[in-house]
This record gives C-alpha cells, structure tokens and sequence, in this order.
C-alpha cells in the first residue's frame, strides 16, 4: 500500500515537473518590444546578450545638415546589429543603383550622403530606435522608458467622437494636403532573391500647412500593387526598410485584402516634415511568383486613435485613417521607373 | 489611509478597469474595423479621387465617401466587418 502510494506520488512528481518545465520554457520565451532609444553597447549588453531570438531591429543614423535623422528596419529571425547593418548597407548599394537612373543632380546628392551614412554605419554611429523579438528574461525594468515624446500631436478620445463631422469640414474647408510624387524606381536588389522598391515624393509649404488646418496628425504613402490576378512582383513581407522620413515606421498589414498588396512606411509626426525637401521610402523584399507587375500610390493623411495609444500598442496600430488620395493608378511599372519632372 | 469598505473599494477598482479595457477594446475594434473599411473604400476610388471613411451609426455599416477629381462625391456603403 506505501509502495503504491509512493510510486503514485512518484509518477504526479514526474507529470507536474514536466508540467511545470515547459510552462518555464514558455516564460523563458517571452517576447518583448522595445521602443527605448539606446546606444549601441545599451543595446548589446540590455537586449542583444539577453534576448534569445531577434525578429526587429530599427536603428537610426543622424546626417549632417538634416534635421531628421535616417531611419533602418531589418525584419527576420535570429537578427543581429551586424546583420541589421549589413542590410543597410544591401539597401543603399540598391538606392545607388536607383540614383543612376535619375538626372545627374539627384545622383551627386545621394552618392554623397549615402557614403557619409556608409561611414557611420562602419564606425556604428547609430542609435537603436526599436527591437522586438523573444527573451529568456523581462527585459522591461532594464532599458529606458521610450523616448518618442517630443512634439507629438495627439487626437483627444473626445475628438475621436465626433471625427465623421470633423473629417467632413476638413475636407471641404482645407486644401490639397497630398504631396507631389516625385518617382518611383523598382528593380531586382544586389541581393540576389530579393527585390525592392523606391517612392520618392516631396511637400510644398502649402500643403504642409494643409495638414494643420485638417488637424491630421501622421502621414502613411501607401504602394499598393495589383494582385487581382494572383500574380505578385514582390513577396508577402518586407525584409528591410529605410526611410527619410521623420519620426518612420513601418505599417501593419492588418486588414488589408489580398487584391491589392499594400507597402508603406509612414510617420506620425507630420509638424516636423520640411517643404522642398525630397523623401524617399524603400522597402526590400522577396521574390514573388511574376516578373512584371503594376503598382499605384494611395497617400493618407492620419490621426492618433487616442491618447496614449502609441505608447501602448505602437504608431501603426494607432493612426487613424482621415482622409486618403489614389494617383497614378497601375502607372508605375514593375520592375521600372516611373517619374515626374 | 484606509478604505472605510474593502468590498466597495475592490469593487470600484474593478469596474474601473473594467471601464478602461472595455474603452480602450472598442477603440481597438473600431480602428480595426475602419481600417478594413478604408482598404475597401480605395479600392472603389480611382485615379485622382480622394476618399475617406465614416461611421454610418443609424444604419451600422461604414460609409465610404469618394470625392473625384471633378468635385463630384459619390458614397458606398460597406459592410461592418
């Protein structure tokens, strides 16, 4: 009877450890995000020692003469910094080789700032803006609280209310807000399997100032190209992003269809873009199952779903879509270039 | 400081939080919901059109509002998603 009843207890030990083993590995697994900004060795010795696996590194470089600094997002398993910059170097080689088909102005300005970014990235003179992926411990109480604070204009819950009459008056009472498209280049990247794509577009003053007036706080260029075919020049999910723009980040694809695939790298702060100064998103990612594709721009123009959302659940799932533009409808050819003097 | 009721303190930290996650759920789903909606609405739109979305509360659908570039409006229903 004792043996019996040991041997029971035995065999519960053994059932509940392996029990108790696997909810430890679960906790082990827990995945973070990070939206602490942080220098190079914060982020080695805080995140990169401790986390088991990286899926998102984004990371920024500050250029001389420019108010807003370049932003870099690496996207896969098992990312490291190095892996991350080596893929910023990818997409410059591709920018380059974009810049050579564009007159001989643009492409002075980007072969210089670019290899002034390639020096910082040798010398990792960078700040690590964002990383997500899985640790084997909280990683909370470690870094800083996140930084992205200053001079964010944020939409009350109570504006939120009555957003249908305010869209309404804005679209009827302010102006043209949508920047003027400037080019976009597609082509097969340095990187052999992979494929990028350019969106370059640039705002007067004017249509700065349409953005006050219509209260939009954020500002999404989506490239959309057609799938209604099922045929696809691009893969499913971006690999890497870089972006001129200020204050970036890369759009969810939640709750887009599957007719029209949609790429976009926004920013939420639309008070820091400057008049006559040329942005530029480009966005790599894999192969997909054509050679030749079509794509169109839709710009929108966004508010902040409610106070506090961004530092919760992060700027893509918090900009509220007020007012959109579509233009050049299946014009840009996929690969190619397609430009407006 | 002590709460005079313990029963009516938990009670009223619950229903606050509660409030805030049924808050913060609903904005959640509408922004989700607004987003499908918006994807759909420019698929409608075409080339020089500018369009948004609206909460059409009445009749609970979304309420896609295209203007064209001739200043012209046109509005399609979408579903709730």
């Amino acid at each position: 009877m004792k043996r019996r009843l040991l041997t029971g207890l035995a065999l519960l030990a053994i059932i509940s450890g392996s029990f108790i083993t696997q909810a430890s590995a679960v906790v082990q697994d827990e995945e973070f995000r990070s939206v602490d900004s942080m220098t190079v060795s914060e982020y080695e010795t805080q995140i990169e020692s401790k986390a088991s696996n990286i899926t998102y590194i984004e990371f920024q470089v500050e250029v001389p003469g420019e108010s807003a600094p370049q932003t870099f997002g690496a996207l896969g398993q098992n990312l490291t910094l190095d892996t991350a910059i080596e893929g910023a170097k990818i997409s410059i080689e591709d920018i380059l080789q974009a810049a050579s088909t564009e007159d001989s102005v643009s492409k002075k300005r980007d072969s210089a700032r670019y290899s002034l970014i390639n020096k910082k990235l040798l010398a990792k003179d960078l700040k690590i803006s964002s990383v997500e992926g899985k640790s084997k411990s909280k990683l909370w109480n470690t870094t800083k609280k996140m930084g992205r604070k200053e001079k964010i204009q944020t939409a009350s819950p109570n504006s939120l209310v009555s957003d249908q009459a305010v869209t309404t008056a804005a679209a009827v009472a302010c102006g043209t807000w949508r920047p003027n498209f400037h080019a976009n280049i597609a082509a097969n990247s340095t990187y052999q399997g992979q494929r990028y794509d350019q969106l370059k577009f640039a705002f007067t003053q004017g249509q700065l100032d349409q953005f006050a007036c219509t209260g939009s706080t954020g500002f999404e260029p989506d490239l959309v190209t057609d799938n209604y075919d099922g045929l696809h020049y691009f893969g499913d999910s971006i690999i890497y992003y870089t972006s001129t723009l200020p204050y970036s980040y890369l759009d969810t694809n939640f709750g887009d269809g599957v007719d029209e695939r949609v790429y976009t790298v926004g920013t939420y702060n639309v008070s820091a873009l400057e008049p006559w100064l040329e942005y530029a998103n480009y966005i790599r990612v894999g192969n997909g199952n054509t050679n030749t594709d079509r794509a169109k721009v839709v710009w929108q123009r966004n508010s902040t779903l409610f106070l506090g959302c961004f530092a919760v659940f992060g700027p893509a799932w918090c900009s509220n879509p007020d007012d959109s533009r579509k233009e050049y409808v299946w014009d840009f050819p996929l690969p190619g270039s397609f430009q407006v003097q | 400081m002590k709460p005079k009721s313990w029963k009516l303190f938990w009670l009223t930290i619950s229903l606050s939080v509660a409030f805030v996650v049924i808050l913060v759920g609903t904005l959640l789903i509408y922004a989700a919901g607004k987003r499908g909606a918006n994807y759909k609405c420019q698929t409608f739109a075409k080339g020089g059109d500018s369009f948004h979305v609206e909460l059409n509360i009445p009749n609970p659908s979304w309420r896609c509002v295209i203007i064209h570039s001739t200043g012209v409006s046109t509005e399609v229903r979408i579903p709730l998603y």
